[in-house]
């Protein structure tokens, strides 16, 4: 089990090392800040003096190289327009993210685990078809796009709800269910599908032959085996729902790191970009450690392995 | 072979429907047979002849695309086949009992041994306390020669070799004393050494518990050991029926001939092997009259057997065989042993 841990803790380390290298090269690539910076009238000397402050009239390797032993001892640099410690930022935005994508994770995981149990218990196949029609086109709508539906509907029409910026739990609601109907309607698609590929498994023969209710057998026998892919698609999908996150933070003004993210990126304020994205990686590389942890709990035949 | 004369468990005309895109298949064809009070009875036949199927029938377990579509089942007189789907269930795990052929898919992987086992007792012994059904599990694990059954009540599947898991499987079959135990090919998923050991085992606690057993198989050899009569089934049909020493000495039924020559012999060249010629019937396209005729050596192209259904019919007092020609197998037999020697001869 250590030796186990110690593995995927290497391996997550190389994974945040990596998209540390890939965030520096990649907003270096969408062209030089110091431009946006200074206002219109700045002299090539304004411009040159600056570029030096920021390291900038360095070459590439060096700038890595710097940027690396930086990082290293926990400085991720000033933000470039606000001149605070980037990482500063992004860490007063990081609760409003994990508000909404926590609330939209565990509202579409407990939805989806309520509905396909339900659905399998009372086996009308008309009402699961219905179900599985309606999670199939929800997942077929793109999360913007759903946004702005909901915002039109609740907020234009009908005025139930505010349609921006972040506050009460009325504000909550509508970039929450955005995601959270996206999350349903992908597990409840797989737990559905995991449930019937357990109905056919020899063991739950033997169970009918011991005399088993179905009932009992749906709950004791077929739910946690078909608990287990349910667990590893959660995981990863967490983290992908943090990458949703930051189209439904735009969509809604929610103030939260994807929204600062792709704001930072329009202003070429890279401190910051490479800040959040550094935050969402632990983030993400955290929720899959867990759910490995968890796949053990679950499935006996992991645990020695 | 019992003092009780009226049997444990009666089959009648058994009809399996299998339902596929171009309509019904009638999987299993007017099964009939009884078990007896303390008899192990078996059924042989060619993977997809409907043994086990038939045994699913009996267990009210037929799912999916299978169907009953006609005849009865009784246990002790009473009719399984008119009992609601809860009164059956009662009868499922109490009063018959089922291993399977594969005990590493048949056990749940993410179940303690222990649990599944006590889950049997918990199903039809709800007065049975905590400890008690605790209890009479280890006492079935050591029973079943599990060693240290306290240790290993804890642990899971994975965690028990084949032939373990398949004297858990045999633990949870008798849990409930049941008056009829159905072995579906309980050794075939096993190695050769432990086949052995498990066929003792299964043997030895149900003349213990004094139950009746149907053992399914295509092991002949374990028919000629452990069966009193023994069923052919061919194409979901029964092609004879009686004791197991007459069908082996005297069989009635060309099919039967067939499959005691396709034996691996130990007195005969090994290079050699005997196979009934032609393939299996596609049950979709059932032939007409007998459903081996393609296949039968002793048809000779005469016509009844390609329209007229052999029932089955007494040959001697408790052997019966579905053939119209029953009485020619004698002179015949010799025919297939020549046909058989010559071939040998020409093999390497």
């Amino acid at each position: 089990m250590l030796r186990f841990l110690a593995r995927r803790l290497t391996q997550s380390v190389l994974t945040v090392f990596g998209v540390l290298t890939a965030a520096f090269f990649l907003v270096r690539l969408a062209g030089d800040p110091s431009v946006l910076l200074l206002p219109v009238e700045a002299t090539d000397k304004d411009i040159a003096l600056l570029r030096s402050e920021l390291g900038l009239d360095q070459s590439l390797p060096v700038q890595y190289g710097k940027f690396l032993l930086n990082v290293l001892q926990g400085d991720l640099g000033l933000s470039l327009r606000q001149r605070v410690p980037a990482l500063d930022l992004v860490l007063e935005r990081l609760p409003a993210t994990l508000e909404l994508a926590l609330t939209a994770f565990v509202l579409g995981l407990v939805l989806a685990f309520v509905v396909g149990l339900v659905m399998r218990l009372t086996p009308s196949p008309r009402l699961r078809a219905a179900i599985m029609w309606l999670a199939f086109i929800r997942q077929a709508i793109p999360v913007f796009f759903f946004g702005l539906l909901m915002i039109l509907l609740f907020s234009v029409t009908l005025g139930w709800l505010p349609s921006l910026g972040r506050g009460t739990i009325y504000h909550l609601i509508l970039p929450a269910v955005t995601l959270a109907t996206y999350e349903l309607a992908l597990y409840l698609r797989l737990f559905n599908s995991a449930l019937g590929e357990q109905q056919g498994q020899d063991y739950v023969r033997t169970a009918y032959a011991k005399g088993q209710t179905r009932t009992r057998i749906i709950l004791r026998h077929m739910l946690p085996n078909a608990l287990l892919p349910l667990v590893t698609i959660a995981g990863i999908n967490l983290g992908m729902l943090l990458g949703s996150a930051v189209v439904t933070e735009t969509v809604f003004s929610w103030p939260g790191v994807g929204r600062l993210i792709v704001q930072s990126v329009s202003q070429r304020d890279y401190p910051v970009v490479i800040a959040g994205v550094l935050m969402m990686s632990l983030v993400f590389v955290l929720i899959n450690l867990t759910v490995d942890l968890l796949y053990a709990v679950l499935d006996p035949r992991v645990r020695l392995s | 072979m019992t003092e009780t004369t009226a049997p444990i468990l009666s089959v009648r005309n058994l009809v399996v429907e299998a339902v596929n895109a171009s309509g019904p298949v009638r999987i299993v064809d007017g099964v009939s047979f009884d078990v007896h009070a303390g008899e192990v009875f078996g059924i042989v036949g060619e993977s997809g002849s409907g043994k086990s199927i038939t045994m699913l029938a009996v267990m009210g377990l037929l799912s999916g695309r299978t169907r009953l579509a006609g005849g009865e089942v009784k246990l002790r007189g009473k009719s399984l086949t008119d009992m609601s789907r809860e009164e059956l269930r009662r009868v499922r795990g109490r009063n018959v009992s089922m291993i399977f052929q594969d005990p590493m898919t048949s056990l749940n992987p993410v179940l303690r041994i222990g649990n599944q086992i006590a889950e049997i007792l918990e199903i039809h012994q709800p007065e049975l306390s905590r400890a008690a059904v605790r209890d009479r599990v280890i006492e079935l694990l050591s029973l079943v020669g599990v060693p240290s059954p306290e240790r290993r009540y804890r642990q899971y599947p994975h965690e028990f070799s084949g032939g373990m898991r398949q004297r858990a499987m045999i633990a949870m079959a008798i849990a409930n004393n049941p008056d009829i135990l159905i072995a579906d090919e309980p050794t075939t998923a096993l190695d050769v050494t432990i086949q052995a050991q498990v066929m003792e085992l299964l043997l030895e606690v149900r003349t213990r518990n004094r139950a009746a057993m149907i053992l399914i198989t295509h092991d002949l050899g374990l028919v000629a050991e452990t069966v009193d009569r023994v069923a052919v089934m061919y194409g979901g049909r029964l092609m004879e029926e009686g004791p197991v020493e007459e069908i082996f000495s005297r069989p009635a039924h060309p099919y039967t001939v067939g499959l005691m020559a396709s034996r691996p012999r130990l007195d005969a060249a090994p290079a050699f092997l005997y196979s009934i010629p032609g393939q299996p019937p596609s049950l979709a396209n059932r032939p007409s009259g007998c459903v081996f005729n393609p296949r039968c050596a002793l048809q000779n192209g005469r016509e009844i057997c390609t329209t007229k259904l052999p029932l089955l019919d007494s040959v001697s007092t408790a052997h019966s065989a579905a053939c119209h020609f029953s009485r020619e197998i004698d002179g015949w037999i010799g025919e297939v042993v020549t046909a058989d020697r010559n071939s040998m001869r020409e093999a390497p």
